[in-house]
């Protein structure tokens, strides 16, 4: 009668050390990983950052220096969706003169915790090398700030 | 509403009902009953339009619209009378002597009563909470009312004294008593919440960080709050106290009671204090967003937390009074609930370490996610705690049949969200498979349902090693008796459930017709021990003497 309550115990044992150890390392990693790192502005990848990031931080002109020229001139303000964005590299192509980057899009517009409401969605920007520099040419919608006039 | 003392008396003051007729007469009830719903409906909507025009007298600058008013007045004159004649049909001693036993007059009646009862309590207080902001809704007031005679109308019928149903007599009452008690708890978390939030942005104002808040007075909506608590208060106050729903001991007022006490209330308590949680981990550890926008749900989670617990609270004590299987079906919900919430509080926690292991090129930060994780799983957790009770000792817990439900949902469950997570997890890793990607992206992909699987196999694990060691503990004694047909008069309710206590057994009671009394308690027990049979039908004599009128007849599988 008395080994299976043991049992039963010690499974309920491991069962809070591993929630007790997943709770810790969660707090450690989410509170001990740095910003994420800066990447190569003359790369695809390093473009990509650099927008977004200015996206994020509602540096309109810096954001715009990194679109191509047509879309950058002639724009209509259209509105970034920002809420708990993030942004993940799925993989680059980058041929003579143009590239694409693909993405993985997640955003969180939950505001609790019981109403959390992550989406993860693949999209890429697509970018045209523009003298030695690369320009964006399309971005996801939601990092969208410009779209061009009577298109 | 003549007679608000007892309409929920199981006896009643209803002699000799006579049983309804199926077949023919089924459809015969059920069509019109139909017909009546809709002529109703429709006469109500019709009269309703009426109204709010009258109202509307001397305040509409321009009104032309005759198609509208056309529509009112054929829905008034033709299904009002219509629905007049429908009613004299249902309503004539003839029909009705042969009609208020079956199921179909309860069943339409709770129907129609329940939602006229929604209509004109939602009309009604949003009419009066809309005044208060210096709004004048005349279609609101108008609805209101129409809805209101509606359900005076068949309140009266519930309760006549000729025609009131002779079956399901408490569900009306109980549906209406829920129905006040929310629209009451969603009007006072909403007054609670929006007073607290204009406290915290006046604290805030003090500080020199406050919302500018651009609108409506502050007290406009919590007068509103206040105007649905008291409306709602009032409908659950008459039906709860006045009309008896606290003294019911039906099957239906049990379930409805489990609902409030094990989940409903809980649910909101919980809401409103791991989100309290979460807020004031974030205050403190997540600079990302000012203190302003993280304190915006705050007053709304206090609110919700306090109001829950006092209906909660209140609830439980009601339980404490029902019988033990009522009492042991509200622990069981409550601890389903609470280790659902911990569950996913668990799983939100290992998607957020997960996110912290992928390496994106943007990121606005993963700590509201973490935040949120860890307080769903700090507040739900504990609380399943004090209600699974997990520390005690197999000899003294009882494997009720409650308990081997439970255990059953719970793998139910377990195997639906396994399965989900394992697709989409499968769906992400051949996808990725297929097509070049990183293992970064992938890791975003799939964190999500990594995370609740983690959650569902603990789940899953914990509960298996209980079933094995609840079978191992159970003692394995083969019941004596499946089932029990008792024949008896009288209310047989306590009879009933000692009979099962001692034997296990099913039992199934038909009611005597002439008799009021049956054999005592003891007497019944001692005429089943011994007795061996798949099925019994055991016929009770009348009086409560402990002479053998007891017959035991064992019946042929």
């Amino acid at each position: 009668m008395t080994e299976p309550v043991r049992e039963r115990d010690k499974t309920l044992g491991v069962i809070l050390a591993i929630i007790g150890v997943a709770v810790v390392i969660a707090l450690a990693v989410v509170f001990l990983r740095g910003a994420p790192e800066t990447l190569d502005p003359a790369t695809p990848e390093g473009v990509v950052q650099a927008y977004s990031v200015a996206v994020l931080d509602q540096d309109r002109p810096t954001a715009l220096s990194h679109l191509i020229p047509e879309l950058a001139k002639d724009c209509s303000t259209a509105d970034a969706h920002l809420d708990g964005l993030r942004l993940t590299v799925v993989s680059s192509t980058i041929r003579a003169s143009s590239a694409t980057v693909r993405v993985t899009v997640t955003t969180n517009s939950g505001a609790g915790p019981l109403e959390n409401s992550e989406y993860a969605s693949d999209d890429s920007f697509t970018l045209q090398k523009v003298g030695d520099v690369w320009l964006i040419e399309t971005t996801p919608w939601q990092l969208a700030i410009c779209y061009p006039k009577g298109g | 509403m003549s007679t608000p003392t007892s309409p929920i008396d199981p006896a009643g003051a209803n002699p000799a009902p006579v049983t309804a007729q199926g077949g023919v007469q089924t459809v015969r009830r059920l069509t019109l009953y139909l017909l009546l719903f809709v002529m109703v409906v429709i006469a109500a909507i019709g009269l309703s339009g009426l109204l709010a025009r009258l109202f509307d007298v001397g305040r509409a600058v321009v009104n032309d619209d005759t198609i509208g008013l056309a529509q009112s007045l054929a829905f008034t004159f033709i299904a009002g009378p219509l629905a007049a004649v429908v009613w004299w049909l249902v309503w004539r001693g003839a029909a009705m002597h042969r009609d208020r036993s079956s199921l179909a007059w309860p069943i339409y009646l709770a129907l129609a009563s329940t939602v006229a009862l929604v209509v004109w309590a939602g009309q009604l207080f949003a009419w009066a909470a809309e005044g208060i902001a210096g709004r004048w809704m005349p279609a609101e007031l108008a609805t209101g009312i129409v809805w209101a005679l509606v359900w005076l109308w068949h309140v009266w019928m519930w309760n006549h004294s000729k025609n009131s149903p002779t079956r399901l007599i408490g569900v009306a009452p109980v549906i209406a008593s829920l129905i006040g008690l929310v629209l009451g708890v969603g009007g006072a978390v909403m007054a609670l919440g929006m007073l607290l939030s204009s406290t915290l942005d006046a604290l805030g104002g003090i500080a020199g960080s406050g919302a500018v808040s651009i609108g409506l007075p502050w007290w406009v909506p919590v007068l509103q709050g206040l105007v649905w608590t008291v409306g709602g208060g009032a409908l659950w106050w008459w039906h709860w106290f006045r009309v008896g729903v606290h003294t019911d001991r039906s099957g239906f007022s049990n379930v409805v009671l489990v609902i409030i006490a094990g989940f409903g209330s809980l649910a909101l308590c919980l809401f409103g204090v791991a989100t309290t949680l979460f807020i004031v981990l974030r205050i403190f550890l997540d600079p990302s967003d000012p203190i302003v926008v993280i304190i915006q749900p705050l007053g709304n989670a206090i609110a919700a937390a306090l109001i829950g617990a006092v209906v909660f609270v209140y609830h439980r004590r009601a339980v404490a009074d029902r019988p033990a299987p009522v009492r042991s079906a509200t622990t069981l919900v409550s601890a389903g609930l609470t280790l659902a919430v911990a569950a996913s509080g668990f799983g939100v926690t290992v998607n957020a370490l997960l996110a912290g292991l992928a390496s994106p090129i943007v990121d606005t930060g993963i700590r509201p996610l973490l935040f949120g994780g860890i307080s769903a799983l700090l507040v739900a957790g504990p609380v399943w705690w004090l209600l699974w009770r997990p520390g005690t000792p197999a000899s003294q817990r009882v494997s009720t049949p409650g308990r081997r439900v439970y255990l059953v949902v719970i793998f139910g469950v377990s195997a639906v969200v396994a399965l989900i997570t394992l697709l989409v997890i499968g769906f992400q890793l051949f996808a990725s498979a297929l097509d070049v990607g990183s293992g970064s992206s992938l890791l975003d992909q799939i964190r999500q349902a990594l995370g609740l699987l983690a959650a569902t196999v603990l789940v899953a694990v914990y509960h298996f090693a209980l079933w094995r060691a609840d079978r191992a503990a159970a003692p394995s004694v083969a019941r004596a008796i499946e089932h029990i047909t008792l024949v008896a008069g009288g209310d047989t309710t306590e009879l009933a459930g000692a009979i099962r206590e001692a034997t296990g057994a099913k039992v199934t009671v038909l009611r005597v017709a002439e008799s009021d009394t049956h054999s005592s308690v003891d007497a019944v027990l001692a005429a089943l021990g011994g007795v061996t049979a798949g099925r019994v039908l055991l016929i009770s004599g009348a009086g409560s003497s402990p002479t053998a009128e007891v017959q035991v007849i064992r019946l042929a599988d």
